[in-house]
């Protein structure tokens, strides 16, 4: 079993006649994933890639038993988003928007944690489990099926890394972008805890950033916790510091926010650090 | 998003209250109280420290912290509990309260990040007094705050960090030579990380990074690269592209045009990967742009970036 989907996974699209929501609903529906409608207030009723659309989350469950659901509507309407699909009984939300006020993920994060939802993200490229499901915007032609597990804040340098993998025939079990935020639904070491129980994962790849301490406490899991085999790579050695780097939560206020701090404390956790992305392949197959 | 502080100028010897000067309170206590966002907890920490004696910041005592659910709000007991533990006296207990409720109001009226009274003064008259005090205010939140976004101070943002920001684009400056365009921030911090790897014994690193996205259209690229070669820093163009949502071919477009516009007078280094990469490279080479380099892996054109700079240092080229 793969992590975080289960057979029956069933999938809404919050935003789903928006430019990205319809052109991802296609993307998704082409990979196989069981889309069973989208929910855009409003427009109930209508009908958009051959999928009923729905006013509320709460009609697109009940009509469908859809039990998943992707988030692909704007920063000002996502955090109600999430709450919509929590209170509607949602088990996973991916929510992929940029953007979201510090504030309101805060506010979020505390209502999703006292239910029984997960959320992934915001702002994340979402999940792909290669040959299964495709659950967000990460492109199917980087991945290839196998047994490494792969994390990451970023999303394009999850790509370039995964491509690189799968073109030396290192496929991967389950691909998670957890997204770029300071403040988040899930973090590494949740994700890391899903590894190690998942038999199809063997290694596990971890891609951290500047900015935060996620990657020391992800550290002490490693270093307690897992008995996988990590490869990490941490990116931002050379970006200044005070100065947020594309991310929001890509920032170094304090020295444990740096990438060599990072490197250090998983390096010392037992986990390979890779200086390059390229050394991350030569890591794995030593 | 900072604005700057404001200090109102106190005498060194303001803080015992020196009979000589004309200050009519003695100060009691001086304190440093703010609400900021504990990304780690996932929730606001409402915090307060002790300052020593006349000296300013890093001369903190003992902090005292409280969590505040916001989904849940600031309720009295937590001010208590901290104005308790810091054995605020009774007579000033009730203004203490006044203030960090105001204090919490402001933190999220405003969208703050943080928000700060350094130094806040206790006087002998069991007054508070707010003498110095920071905001910072969180960017993502800026489209509902119209009144704070007009107040942006722009003069203390780069050119080109101004012009990105004017043409909805990201563009952050560094102090090396290289121009980098990437999409994704992960990919650029990656890609500067390489240049510097490549380039640190020789002094060499990024200049900028323009941040582009999936959606953008050829002239939106063009207008990245426009911006950061109007940085005279730089010596050397980077643009390393992922495509996974984000097309090559689109981006090639946007490269030939804004090469036809500009004519960029530094060496161009291309790295384009992922979807519709092989049709990009036939653009770009159709075009037959003076002085562009192609990479297949990112350390590679890294490595590239770095020789041209060394190249056209090495012969002054004058820009």
């Amino acid at each position: 079993m793969p992590i975080l989907v289960r057979d029956g996974t069933r999938v809404l699209i919050q935003g789903i006649t928006g430019r990205q929501g319809s052109f991802h609903t296609r993307l998704m529906l082409d990979y196989g994933t069981d889309v069973a409608g989208g929910v855009s207030p409003g427009k109930g009723g209508d009908w958009i890639e051959g999928l009923p659309i729905f006013d509320t989350v709460f009609q697109a469950v009940n009509a469908t038993g859809a039990n998943t659901s992707l988030i692909l509507v704007p920063a000002a309407h996502a955090p109600d988003a999430i709450i919509e699909a929590v209170d509607a009984g949602i088990e996973l939300i991916v929510c992929i928007t940029e953007g979201i006020p510090v504030q309101d993920m805060l506010r979020v994060y505390q209502y999703v944690r006292a239910s029984g939802s997960r959320l992934i993200g915001p702002n994340c490229p979402g999940i792909l489990i290669p040959g299964h499901i495709k659950l967000g915007i990460i492109p199917a032609m980087i991945a290839r099926r196998g047994h490494i597990g792969v994390v990451s804040r970023s999303g394009t340098l999850m790509y370039e890394v995964c491509f690189a993998l799968s073109a030396r025939h290192l496929g991967q079990s389950t691909i998670v972008g957890i997204g770029g935020d300071p403040v988040k639904g899930t973090g590494f070491i949740e994700i890391l805890e899903m590894f190690e129980n998942d038999l199809e994962t063997e290694k596990v790849v971890l891609l951290g950033e500047i900015g935060g301490t996620e990657e020391l406490e992800a550290a002490e899991y490693i270093q307690h916790g897992m008995t996988r085999p990590v490869i990490a790579f941490i990116a931002g050695e050379s970006a200044p510091s005070g100065r947020r780097i594309g991310h929001a939560g890509a920032i170094v206020e304090q020295e444990q926010h740096t990438a060599r701090y990072k490197r250090a404390a998983l390096e010392t956790a037992g986990a390979a650090v890779a200086r390059t992305p390229a050394e991350i392949i030569d890591l794995i197959d030593s | 998003m900072w604005f700057r502080q404001f200090r109102i100028p106190i005498p060194e010897d303001f803080a015992t209250g020196d009979p000589e000067h004309s200050y009519q309170f003695p100060v009691l206590h001086r304190l440093q109280v703010a609400i900021q966002t504990d990304r780690n907890a996932r929730c606001a920490v409402m915090w307060a420290a002790f300052l020593a004696g006349a000296e300013d910041a890093g001369t903190q005592r003992t902090s005292y912290r409280m969590s505040i659910n916001t989904l849940r709000g600031l309720h009295p007991y937590q001010i208590n509990t901290i104005a308790s533990e810091m054995d605020i006296l009774r007579d000033h207990r009730e203004a203490f309260v006044d203030l960090m409720r105001k204090l919490y109001r402001c933190y999220i009226d405003s969208d703050a990040e943080r928000v700060e009274i350094h130094p806040l003064l206790i006087t002998g008259h069991g007054q508070l007094l707010a003498a110095g005090g920071s905001l910072v205010i969180d960017e993502n939140a800026l489209y509902r705050q119209p009144e704070l976004a007009a107040r942006r101070d722009l003069t203390q943002e780069a050119t080109p960090e101004r012009l990105a920001r004017e043409a909805g684009l990201l563009c952050i400056t560094m102090p090396g030579q290289v121009g980098c365009l990437v999409n994704g921030a992960g990919l650029a911090m990656t890609t500067m990380d390489l240049i510097q790897h490549y380039g640190q014994e020789a002094g060499i690193g990024a200049a900028n990074f323009v941040e582009i996205d999936s959606s953008d259209s050829p002239e939106q690229i063009a207008a990245a690269l426009r911006i950061s070669l109007s940085d005279l820093q730089v010596r050397a163009m980077l643009v390393n592209i992922f495509g996974g949502i984000t097309r090559c071919d689109d981006v090639a477009a946007g490269i030939v045009l804004a090469c036809r516009e500009v004519a960029p007078t530094v060496p161009l280094i291309i790295r384009l990967q992922g979807t519709n990469a092989a049709e990009a490279r036939r653009i770009l080479e159709a075009a037959h742009l003076p002085d562009a380099t192609f990479a297949d892996t990112l350390g590679e054109a890294a490595r590239l970036a770095v020789l041209a700079v060394k190249r056209t240092n090495d012969y002054a080229h004058p820009r």
